[in-house]
C-alpha cells in the first residue's frame, strides 16, 4: 500500500478500479475453467463406463462357452467411438480373453490398461463381469482426454481476450466516473487553501453534490462563518467588559460600607445572646472541636457543682457517667463531622461529690460560611428525678416489694421470652415451683409480719442457692418460682435439692419461739415439646403438688401422670372429697390401744381419724389432712371427731366397757380458735360424759407455735376435768423449757427414738432420760411405735408408765375395741 | 538302501514320460469332456422350461445315455443349485423315464434316431448330443468341434416344438439352425 501514498487521488481510484476488476475477472474465469474440466471428464466417464458396462452384459456366455470369436466381435464394438483408446476382457485367473486397440493411438496405451495406473493422458474403466452371482472376469476400458485438453486450450484463449477486453473498459469508464469525487475535493483543498494565505473568512466553497463530500463542504462553510461571526464577537466583547468593570468597582464600594453595618449589628446580637447564656435558667456550654467546655453558664455549674473555671477546659468525657462516655463523645464527633446538626441524649453526669445527675443533652452545632464547625451550643437540663422515679416505676411493677424478689408477672415474662427461643436455640431450660410447707402455721400463730419475715428471709436463703443468671421469683403468697436457663433436669433437680435442703435447715426464729421449715418443690423441663407459659407453670405446679402429696419437703420432678393426679386429687377436689366424705358419712374413728406397762392393763385408747373414698377403700390422715389444714376444713374435721368420741364415749359408759381415758387429736391451727374452744365446752356439756376420760392431744410443734393460745386452751379445758397429751416429744423443736411451761398430764415419746431403743444406745439413753425428766415433772409417758416385746421389756425396765404400738395394739375401729380387751385378758 | 531307491526313482520318471507322450491325445478328449458337461450345466441357466415339466420332489434332472468323456466329469455338478432346485445326475434311463429329464444327453456312442424320435413325442426335455447331425434328426443342442474348440449348435424350431425358451445370450454365441421353422 506504501506505493501508493504518494500518487494522487485520481491515480488512487484507477488503481483500485483496475486491480479490482482484473481480480474478479481472474477468479470467475479460474472457476468456470475449473467447472468446465470436471463436467467434462465426469461426462467421459460416464460415457466410459456405459460402453464398458454393455460390453459385460454381452460379453458373459462368450466367457462360458469359452467363445473367443464371438467375444472379439462385442469388444470390437468399441470402435465406434475414437476416444477409446484400448480394451480388455480378463478372466479371474488374470488371463487375457480377448482385447481391442484403437489402432489411431500409440500401442503403448496397452501397457497403461494393463498396469491400471492412474495416466494423465488416459482414463480407465473397470467392470466386473458377474454370472450367478458369480464374478467370472473384468471389463477395462481406456480412453485418451486428448479431447478435454484441446477444450481446455480454448476456452483458456477465449477468456483471455475476454478479460484484456473488460479491463480496457473499466479503466476508460472509471477515468469518467473519478471525476464526480475528485473533483469537489480539489475545489475544497483550493478553498482552504486560499483562506489560510489571505484570511479572509468570506470566501465560501461551491457545493457539487448531495453526499458526503456535499455535506464536508457544508461544514466546512459552516466553520467559515463561525471564525468570522467569533471574530466580530471578540471586539464587541472587550468593550463590554471594559464598562463591565466598571460598574463593579461601584458595587463593591456599596458593599463594604454594608458590611460594616453587619458587623456592628453582630456585635450586638452577641452581646445578647451572651446574656441570655449567661442567665439562663438551664444548663449551657459552649463544646470545641475536641469536646473541652469554652463557657459555661451557672445554671450548669450548679448543677454539676462546679464553679466556672474548674470547668472551662475541661473535657465533657470527665463529667460524664462512664458507661455513656462513648455515646457521647461518639455523637460530639458525629457532630464536628457535620454527619449531625444538632443530637438528642439522655445521659448520666457525675456531680462532684460524686452522685449521679441524669440530663437531657440538647446539642447543636454553630459553623462559619465555609461550613467549618467553630463550637457547639450545649443545653443541658437536670432530669434526675423524673429518672429516678421512671426506674422505681419500673422496678416495682416487674418485683415484688416484700421480698424483692421479681413477681409474677415479670417472672411470666421472662419465661415467654425463654419460649420465644428455645425453638430456635434447641436450649434446654428447667422451672422449679417451690412451695413452703409450714408458712400457714407461721402465719397462723404468730401474724401477718412473722409470715412477711419468713417469706423475706426464705426468699434471701433460696437466693444464695440459685445460680447467677437463674430467676428466683415470688409467684404467690407462699410460692416461688426459679426460671434456670440453659440448664438440664439433672443441674435442675441438683439445685432444687439444694433448696429444699436449705430450707429444711433453717430455722426461723419469731419472738422466742423457733419454727423449721420444709419446702415441696417441683421440677419441670422447658423444651421444644411445650409452647405455652400456662402449660408449664401448670405442670411445675402438678409436680410441686406431687412433691407435697409424697410427704412434703422433697423435690418431685414432673412426670405426665403428675397433671391428671393433680387435677383429680388436687387441693381444690380434697375440699370436695372431704365435704362429700362428711355429708355421706365416711369418716371412720378407729381406736388403737395404750397399754399400762406396769399393770399390763389395756384401758386406754388413742382415736384415730380414717376417711373412706368413693369406692370403700380406706385412705389414711396423710393423705387428706394437709389440703384439709390449707382449705380450713381442719377446723370442720376436728368438730366431727370431737361429736363422734364424745358420743361414743357416753355410749359406752352405759356398757361396762372398762376404759380409763381414750385420746382425741387436735390440730394446731384449732388450738387459737375461741369459737372452737366453746364448741368443745358446749359438746362436753351436751353429751355429759366424764371429762376425766378426755384427753386432748396436742402436737410439740403446734403448742409451742401457739404456745399462748394454747395454753389458755388447755387452763380452761384441764379446768373442767379434761386431761392432755403433748405428742411427737422429741422429734421438733424440742426443749425441756417449753415442756415446764406446758401444763399437760402426759408426754408421748416419739417413736423414732423407741422403735431402736433395743440396739442404739442413745436412743434409749434419751428415752431414759425424757422419761425421768418427765417424772420428775409430775408427767406420765407414753412410747410410741412399741412393736414387739423387747422393746417393751427395755421400756419397763427404765419405768416407762404406758406403751403404744403395733405389738400392743393396731388401730381398728370402734366396735372392736372389746376384743382387745378380750384378747389381753386370756 | 540307497540303491533300490535310485531304481525306483528311475521307474516312475520313465513311466511318467511315456504317459505324458500318450496322454496328448487322451488329454484333449478329456478336456473337452469336461466343457460338455460343464455346459451342460450353463445351458440350465440360458434355457427355460415349462413349470409342469418339473417332477413333484422339485428337482433339476440330467440325465446321461451311453458312454461318454461327460461321465468322468459330471458328478462334479451333482447337488449344484440351479433356479432353486438341486441338480441331479441320472444315467442310462429308458425313453419312457426320458419325460421326467430337464437335459437329456446321448452319447454319439450310443446313438439312435429312432430313439430320438420317440422321446421328442413327449415331454419338455431338452436333447443334446456330441453326434454329429444330431439337429437335423430333432435334437436341440449339437456339441461340435472347430479350430479344436468345443461349439454349440441350436436348432430352436425344435426348442419351440417342445415348449423350450432359449436365451438370445446363449443364441449369440452359437450355430443357429431351423430358425424359421
Amino acid at each position: 500500500m506504501n506505493i501508493f501514498s504518494s500518487y494522487s487521488i485520481k491515480r488512487k481510484l484507477a488503481a483500485i478500479i483496475t486491480i479490482t476488476t482484473a481480480l474478479a475477472l481472474l477468479i470467475a474465469i479460474g472457476v468456470f475453467l475449473a467447472h468446465d474440466i470436471y463436467t467434462l471428464r465426469s461426462v467421459l466417464k460416464n460415457d466410459l463406463e456405459t460402453h464398458a458396462k454393455i460390453v459385460r452384459d454381452n460379453i458373459s456366455t462368450a466367457i462360458l462357452f469359452n467363445d473367443y470369436d464371438s467375444g472379439n466381435e462385442i469388444v470390437s464394438s468399441l470402435a465406434h467411438d475414437s476416444s477409446i483408446v484400448a480394451a480388455e476382457v480378463l478372466l479371474t485367473d488374470g488371463n487375457n480373453f480377448v482385447h481391442y486397440h484403437n489402432n489411431e493411438y500409440d500401442e503403448k496405451y496397452i501397457v497403461d490398461i494393463h498396469r491400471d495406473h492412474i495416466s494423465l493422458d488416459l482414463i480407465n474403466v473397470r467392470v466386473p463381469v458377474v454370472y450367478n452371482d458369480k464374478t467370472i472376469g473384468t471389463v477395462l476400458v481406456s480412453a485418451s482426454k486428448h479431447e478435454i485438453t484441446e477444450r481446455f486450450i480454448y476456452f483458456f484463449i477465449i477468456s483471455l481476450i475476454v478479460m484484456v477486453i473488460s479491463l480496457g473498459i473499466a479503466v476508460i469508464l472509471s477515468g469518467r466516473m473519478q471525476r464526480l469525487i475528485y473533483v469537489p475535493i480539489h475545489h475544497l483543498a483550493d478553498i482552504a487553501k486560499k483562506v489560510s494565505e489571505e484570511k479572509d473568512y468570506k470566501i465560501r466553497a461551491k457545493i457539487y453534490d448531495d453526499d458526503e463530500l456535499g455535506e464536508l463542504t457544508e461544514d466546512f462553510n459552516e466553520m467559515l462563518e463561525h471564525i468570522q461571526e467569533r471574530d466580530e464577537n471578540l471586539e464587541s466583547l472587550v468593550e463590554e467588559r471594559t464598562a463591565e468593570v466598571k460598574l463593579r468597582n461601584e458595587e463593591l464600594n456599596t458593599e463594604i460600607s454594608e458590611r460594616v453595618r453587619t458587623q456592628e449589628r453582630l456585635e450586638d446580637s452577641e452581646v445578647r445572646f451572651r446574656s441570655a447564656f449567661y442567665s439562663a435558667a438551664i444548663g449551657m456550654a459552649l463544646v470545641k472541636k475536641d469536646h473541652s467546655i469554652s463557657q459555661v453558664n451557672q445554671s450548669l455549674c450548679n448543677m454539676l457543682g462546679y464553679k466556672q473555671e474548674e470547668l472551662v477546659g475541661t473535657l465533657f468525657k470527665e463529667l460524664t457517667f462512664l458507661d455513656d462516655v462513648s455515646l457521647s463523645v461518639d455523637q460530639h464527633f458525629k457532630l464536628v463531622q457535620g454527619k449531625l446538626s444538632h443530637y438528642q441524649l439522655e445521659k448520666r453526669y457525675i456531680h462532684k461529690s460524686g452522685k449521679i445527675i441524669w440530663g437531657l443533652l440538647n446539642v447543636s452545632s454553630v459553623r462559619d460560611i465555609n461550613n467549618d464547625f467553630l463550637y457547639a451550643i450545649a443545653q443541658v437540663q437536670d432530669i434526675t428525678e423524673a429518672h429516678n422515679l421512671s426506674d422505681e416505676l419500673s422496678y416495682q411493677a416487674s418485683h415484688d416489694a416484700l421480698t424483692e424478689l421479681v413477681n409474677r408477672r415479670e417472672f411470666e415474662r421472662r419465661l415467654a421470652r425463654v419460649l420465644d427461643h428455645v425453638e430456635e436455640e434447641r436450649s434446654e431450660h428447667a422451672i422449679l415451683y417451690i412451695d413452703l410447707d409450714q408458712f400457714k402455721i407461721v402465719n397462723d400463730t404468730c401474724g401477718h409480719t412473722a409470715g412477711d419475715e419468713l417469706l423475706h428471709q426464705i426468699a434471701n436463703i433460696m437466693e444464695d442457692k440459685i445460680r447467677q443468671r437463674d430467676t428466683l421469683a415470688r409467684i404467690g403468697g407462699d410460692e416461688f418460682g426459679v426460671l434456670m436457663e440453659h440448664c438440664n433436669i439433672k443441674q435442675a433437680m441438683r439445685v432444687a435439692n439444694v433448696i429444699r435442703e436449705a430450707v429444711e435447715e433453717f430455722r426461723f426464729a419469731w419472738g422466742d419461739q423457733a419454727f423449721s421449715i420444709g419446702a415441696s418443690i417441683g421440677v419441670s423441663p422447658i423444651n421444644m415439646s411445650i409452647n405455652n407459659i400456662t402449660e408449664i407453670l401448670k405442670q411445675a405446679d402438678a409436680a410441686c403438688y406431687a412433691a407435697k402429696e409424697s410427704g412434703r419437703n422433697r423435690v418431685h420432678l414432673y412426670h405426665e401422670k403428675d397433671t391428671s393426679f393433680a387435677k383429680r386429687y388436687g387441693d381444690m377436689q380434697w375440699v370436695t372429697r372431704i365435704n362429700s366424705a362428711l355429708e355421706q358419712h365416711r369418716f371412720h374413728l378407729y381406736a388403737q390401744p395404750i397399754m399400762n406397762i406396769e399393770s399390763s392393763e389395756t384401758t386406754h385408747y388413742e382415736l384415730l381419724l380414717r376417711m373412706e373414698d368413693e369406692a370403700g377403700a380406706i385412705i389414711p390422715p396423710g393423705a387428706f389432712l394437709p389440703a384439709a389444714e390449707r382449705y380450713n376444713l381442719i377446723s370442720k374435721l376436728d368438730r366431727w371427731v370431737l361429736n363422734s368420741a364424745f358420743h361414743w364415749l357416753k355410749d359406752i359408759s352405759v356398757t361396762d366397757e372398762p376404759i380409763s381415758f381414750c385420746s382425741i387429736n387436735l390440730s394446731g391451727q384449732n388450738l387459737g380458735d375461741d369459737q372452737f374452744r366453746a364448741y368443745v365446752i358446749n359438746k362436753l356439756k351436751e353429751t355429759k360424759i366424764d371429762t376425766s376420760k378426755v384427753c386432748f392431744e396436742i402436737t410439740e410443734t403446734a403448742a409451742i407455735a401457739n404456745l399462748n393460745n394454747a395454753m389458755e386452751f388447755i387452763i380452761t379445758l384441764k379446768g373442767m376435768g379434761c386431761l392432755f397429751a403433748l405428742d411427737d416429744f422429741g422429734s421438733g423443736v424440742s426443749s425441756f423449757a417449753y415442756l415446764k411451761n406446758l401444763p399437760v398430764d402426759f408426754l408421748k415419746i416419739d417413736g423414732m427414738f423407741v422403735k431402736d431403743i433395743v440396739d442404739d444406745p442413745i436412743d434409749f439413753a434419751m428415752v431414759k432420760s425424757i422419761n425421768e425428766i418427765s417424772h420428775v415433772m409430775g408427767k406420765k409417758t407414753i412410747a410410741e411405735f412399741v412393736e414387739d416385746d423387747a422393746i417393751l421389756e427395755k421400756l419397763r425396765s427404765i419405768g416407762v408408765d404406758y406403751a403404744q404400738g403395733y405389738g400392743i395394739g393396731m388401730p381398728a375401729p370402734l366396735e372392736f375395741i372389746s376384743s382387745f380387751n378380750v384378747k389381753k385378758v386370756i | 538302501m540307497k540303491q533300490i531307491n535310485r531304481k525306483l526313482f528311475a521307474l516312475l520318471l520313465g513311466t511318467v514320460f511315456t504317459f505324458s507322450v500318450c496322454a496328448n491325445e487322451q488329454d484333449a478328449l478329456d478336456r473337452q469332456g469336461k466343457f460338455m458337461a460343464v455346459y451342460l450345466l450353463h445351458f440350465s441357466n440360458f434355457v427355460e422350461w415349462p413349470e409342469s415339466s418339473f417332477n413333484e420332489k422339485n428337482n433339476f434332472n440330467i440325465c446321461i445315455n451311453g458312454i461318454t468323456e461327460i461321465n468322468k466329469h459330471i458328478n462334479d455338478i451333482e447337488g449344484d443349485d440351479v433356479k432353486g432346485r438341486k441338480i441331479k445326475i441320472i444315467k442310462n434311463i429308458t425313453n419312457e423315464e426320458a419325460k421326467n429329464c430337464q437335459i437329456l444327453f446321448i452319447s454319439r456312442i450310443d446313438y439312435d434316431s429312432k430313439n430320438i424320435k420317440q422321446i421328442l413325442l413327449d415331454g419338455n426335455t431338452l436333447l443334446v448330443s456330441d453326434m454329429e447331425g444330431f439337429i437335423s434328426d430333432g435334437g436341440m443342442i449339437e456339441y461340435f468341434v472347430r479350430d479344436n474348440k468345443l461349439r454349440v449348435a441350436i436348432n430352436i424350431g425344435s426348442a419351440k416344438k417342445n415348449g423350450l425358451k432359449i436365451s438370445s445370450k446363449l443364441l449369440r454365441i452359437a450355430k443357429i439352425v431351423g430358425a424359421d421353422k
